[in-house]
């Protein structure tokens, strides 16, 4: 078990039936959830993200931190069993090693969508001088292939973006 | 507990001249950098991304939480005093208020940049679906 996961031990778990929905879209004081084990589905204005299943994945961090609406949608998959945190600010001074795990898994994903986000707007150009192509009375056999291909990108690194917060960079143990 | 700002006070201030690297690119993890007062450029691939001068802004804290290479550079565009913190990650353990305030950062941060991905996602779709259209006929 992480060092990250042995904090939270002591905390209430709440359990969620396949169909359950943890967290709703633009809600207001969304509690932080830490997966322990399970499987959700993260969407977002109907549009599937991705599925999460590590433990130690965080949901709400995001909106707690900024006092914000929860900006997306999570929904069990699987029986899914959570920590839950009631006063995450509260929890994160008492538990500074806790606290320092949230910021390396923002700090993860930061670098996981930056990368990413390059990526599409590369692939985004590239489509788009397609564009100009399909215009071309000349065929290319290959052409539906390559946008294919395009579009699998983009969708691939969202899926990093979110799974990057554990996959991505070992864990620095302190 | 100590306010942030009697915390950042303490640590050791380094001096740059204008045109020294605080954080060159691709360099392991190292000292994290605060702000104390000057100018500072950041540079990705030979790039220009911004012109920092805000005090307090804070440099090396990403490639420190993932412990992985720097991901750009810092250079000095003026005279640049930063308070230096030599050892992030025992900082971060003792200073749990540090990390919570980096930690709000980073989420705004992620969730500016979220929000322009989401734009360009779309914008993508919207092109997807024309060109298929177009491949159709």
């Amino acid at each position: 078990m992480s060092p990250f996961l042995q904090t939270l031990i002591n905390l209430p778990v709440k359990k969620f039936e396949p169909g359950e929905v943890l967290i709703e879209e633009d809600t207001v004081n969304v509690p932080v959830f830490v997966l322990k084990q399970g499987r959700v589905l993260i969407t977002r204005e109907g549009v599937d993200i991705c599925e999460v299943y590590d433990p130690g994945s965080l949901f709400g961090e995001v909106a707690s931190l900024l006092d914000r609406p929860s900006s997306a949608t999570v929904k069990a998959l699987d029986q899914t069993e959570v920590y839950y945190i009631t006063d995450p600010k509260r929890f994160a001074f008492d538990h500074p090693e806790a606290l320092l795990e949230v910021a390396k898994q923002l700090a993860r994903r930061m670098v996981a969508i930056d990368q990413h986000f390059i990526e599409s707007k590369n692939a985004f150009e590239e489509l788009q001088s397609q564009m100009a192509e399909a215009d071309d009375p000349i065929p290319h056999p290959h052409k539906e292939d390559k946008v294919l291909g395009l579009w699998m990108k983009t969708q691939n690194g969202l899926v990093r973006h979110w799974h990057g917060s554990h996959k991505d960079a070992p864990d620095t143990h302190l | 507990m100590k306010p942030l700002i009697e915390i950042i006070a303490e640590l050791p201030q380094q001096e740059f001249a204008a045109g020294d690297f605080l954080i060159t690119q691709n360099s392991p993890p190292g000292n994290v950098y605060i702000i104390a007062s000057g100018e500072v450029r950041i540079v990705k691939d030979d790039i220009e991304i911004c012109i920092v001068s805000e005090v307090g802004s804070i440099f090396g804290e990403v490639s420190s939480l993932t412990n992985q290479k720097t991901t750009a550079s810092v250079q000095a565009l003026t005279p640049v005093k930063a308070h230096t913190i030599e050892h992030p990650m025992q900082f971060a353990l003792d200073h749990p208020v540090a990390v919570y305030l980096m930690a709000v950062q980073l989420a705004k941060r992620l969730s500016l940049i979220d929000a322009h991905f989401a734009q360009v996602k779309k914008d993508y779709q919207g092109l997807y679906r024309r060109l298929s259209q177009i491949s159709m006929i």
